[in-house]
């Protein structure tokens, strides 16, 4: 079963602040997307650049190898700022509900981006936020703060878009 | 109601133990020995220990990186990197038995030992791509570089 008690530990183990999340909730196990991706609500492939070194030698299966649009070839805060300014998204000042309005933040640990979590807009899941935890799960918390921590750091940067 | 069963004590005699010597008288007495039982045997031994070093591992490489979203973090783990040095003839079918028990990012290590990706021009998913490597590996048409 997904949302087991055995796989709800192993996540606690790696982010504490759920113990006490009472919309935490495993959702999906799909190795086929990673955070960045299903922030911009794709399920279907990572999104990352190519390690340096390697482009374009090694083609990863799986992977959009570039990033989406015409961005610097990075992996940071800048960046992934650029790319979510592309499909709409404008910086504000945090990561409270907005109707009208989805929202995205970037974590960032050491001064690297780690990780992205989206804010859902639904009726029965208003104001809460969508991780996916790399090529592991994908869950549901109550807050950005709730899976701050020694794995991604803190949630930095919030973005939002008008769903109008 | 308990059933408790009490088991008589046990009878240890070691100063029976009998050695006994053998004495050859000449060359043609020696039993022979089949050299290709000790070779099944090496075999078996370097392949429980490879299974054993790759899940060891690829578990440690999981602990570290499940949660990670950089390509370049998860491949660069030293975990991961160590498992790609390990003998490649030996690697390849224990990295196919995994993704084809639990289709995951593991079939990166594919593109790296091979150099080559199973992706056309139509995207394929991660567990699609699984799938095509463990068809590609069972018919045989798998080449390293």
């Amino acid at each position: 079963m997904l949302d087991s008690p055995i796989n709800r530990n192993e996540i606690i183990k790696v982010f504490p602040g759920l113990k006490n999340d009472k919309f935490f909730k495993i959702e999906d196990s799909s190795p086929n997307y990673n955070c960045i991706a299903w922030a911009a609500h794709v399920t279907d492939c990572w999104w990352d650049k190519l390690p340096h070194g390697n482009r374009p030698s090694i083609r990863f299966d799986g992977v959009k190898v570039d990033w989406p649009f015409d961005v610097d070839f990075e992996f940071s805060t800048r960046v992934l700022i650029e790319i979510f300014t592309q499909l709409s998204f404008v910086i504000c000042e945090d990561g409270e509900y907005e109707d009208g309005f989805k929202k995205v933040v970037i974590y960032e640990k050491d001064a690297e981006a780690t990780h992205m979590a989206r804010q859902l807009t639904n009726s029965t899941n208003k104001g809460i936020w969508t991780s996916k935890l790399g090529g592991w799960f994908r869950i549901t918390h109550e807050s950005p703060l709730t899976i701050e921590g020694n794995a991604y750091g803190v949630a930095t940067i919030f973005m939002k878009k008008s769903m109008s | 109601m308990p059933f408790i069963i009490d088991l008589p004590p046990v009878d240890y005699q070691n100063d029976n133990t009998k050695i006994e010597h053998v004495v050859v008288n000449g060359e043609k007495n020696i039993p022979s020995v089949d050299f290709d039982v000790f070779k099944i045997d090496r075999d078996i031994f370097e392949d429980v220990y490879f299974q054993e070093k790759f899940e060891s591992l690829v578990s440690a490489w999981k602990g570290n990186t499940v949660f990670q979203s950089s390509i370049s973090k998860i491949i660069e783990d030293d975990n991961f990197v160590e498992m790609l040095k390990m003998n490649k003839k030996a690697l390849l079918p224990l990295i196919i038995n995994e993704i084809e028990r639990e289709p995951s990012i593991l079939v990166w290590a594919l593109n790296i030992i091979t150099g080559q990706s199973v992706s056309t021009k139509q995207r394929y998913t991660i567990e699609d791509v699984c799938k095509r490597w463990v068809k590609l590996y069972r018919e045989q048409k798998i080449n390293f570089i």
